[in-house]
């Protein structure tokens, strides 16, 4: 299980990256192509633009694992459904808000806050309305083998 | 397990029954059958009735067995009766294409299972044929699959 998770951390990470750096590609799109690395603010906390880069790098990959890692509660049969994404919720909403403030990302407002909360729910129900239709087909096949069974011994007549 | 083939072979000069198992080897799954045949109380549960009184059960006849209080109820056709053993034990005595245990606390007859749902909340619920229902984690689902196809002879 430790190594699962570690595993599932450790893609995470790199795939991490990779998001926050798409995330800076498209925002350069978005606004007439000026590209923003990274907020003002991380500027002044690294000193350095190589280091406000890095630690928005680093910080978008530690996002990643969290959020890779925490998501093998789906993977835990014994917890209902709706308990792992409910805990899975949680994790990458309370560990995306110190995150966030520290890169700039959101300001310390109720409005951010919520919309962050929002934002997150509204993701991480679409993963459960996906985990839920893959376990809704797999109870459709149990329903379809309890109609269609036949007896275990197939009885035969030698004459 | 293994297909079973059951063939009659019939014999006018015979005067009893005879029982041969055919196989590659003598494995476990044809000792259980062999032992199920041989002694004539296989397939049933001996219980006790809310009177008291000792009843022999069909494995057929049995619905769900549940843990309660020290005692294990089990549900029949007919109604509810107890046995003083534990789970554990009642599961290696039962036969194991019709019976599955669901959790800690439950066994049900797949024979007797009405359907299957997935509810909300992400759990399996199991209606039975008395029209009562159980619960039972996501793990299960892939555990009574298996359980299904070998009893359809799939597997």
């Amino acid at each position: 299980m430790r190594s699962r998770i570690l595993r599932r951390a450790l893609l995470g990470f790199l795939v991490g990256i990779a998001v926050g750096n798409l995330i800076v590609i498209i925002s350069g799109f978005v606004s007439e192509g000026k590209i923003l690395l990274f907020d003002s603010s991380l500027l002044e906390k690294t000193g350095s633009e190589a280091g406000a880069f890095l630690m928005q790098t680093m910080l978008s990959g530690l996002y990643g694992a969290i959020g890779m890692g925490s998501a093998i509660v789906y993977e835990l049969e014994d917890w209902p459904l709706l308990k792992a994404s409910v805990i899975h919720y949680l994790i990458i909403t309370l560990a995306f808000y110190p995150i966030a403030l520290y890169l700039g990302w959101m300001s310390p407002t109720v409005g951010d806050f919520l919309f962050v909360a929002v934002m997150l729910g509204i993701a991480n129900t679409i993963i459960w309305l996906i985990m839920y239709a893959v376990y809704h087909f797999k109870v459709k096949e149990l329903n379809h083998l309890l109609k269609h069974e036949k007896v275990p011994a197939e009885e035969e007549t030698q004459s | 397990m293994k297909k079973v083939h059951v063939t009659f072979q019939p014999d006018p000069a015979a005067e009893d029954i005879s029982i041969v198992f055919s196989a590659s080897k003598r494995d476990a799954d044809v000792e259980a059958l062999m032992s199920r045949i041989a002694d004539p109380l296989s397939g049933t549960v001996t219980v006790t009735d809310p009177r008291g009184a000792l009843v022999i059960l069909s494995e057929d006849d049995i619905i769900t067995i549940s843990v309660n209080s020290k005692k294990l109820r089990v549900t029949a056709e007919d109604g509810e009766y107890e046995m003083k053993t534990s789970l554990q034990e009642i599961e290696s005595a039962l036969n194991p294409l019709l019976f599955l245990r669901i959790s800690r606390y439950e066994i049900i007859n797949l024979a007797k299972v009405k359907r299957f749902d997935f509810s909300i909340s992400g759990q399996l619920r199991i209606e039975m044929v008395n029209n009562t229902q159980t619960w039972a984690s996501r793990r299960y689902i892939s555990v009574i699959r298996n359980r299904l196809k070998q009893r359809s002879g799939i597997l």
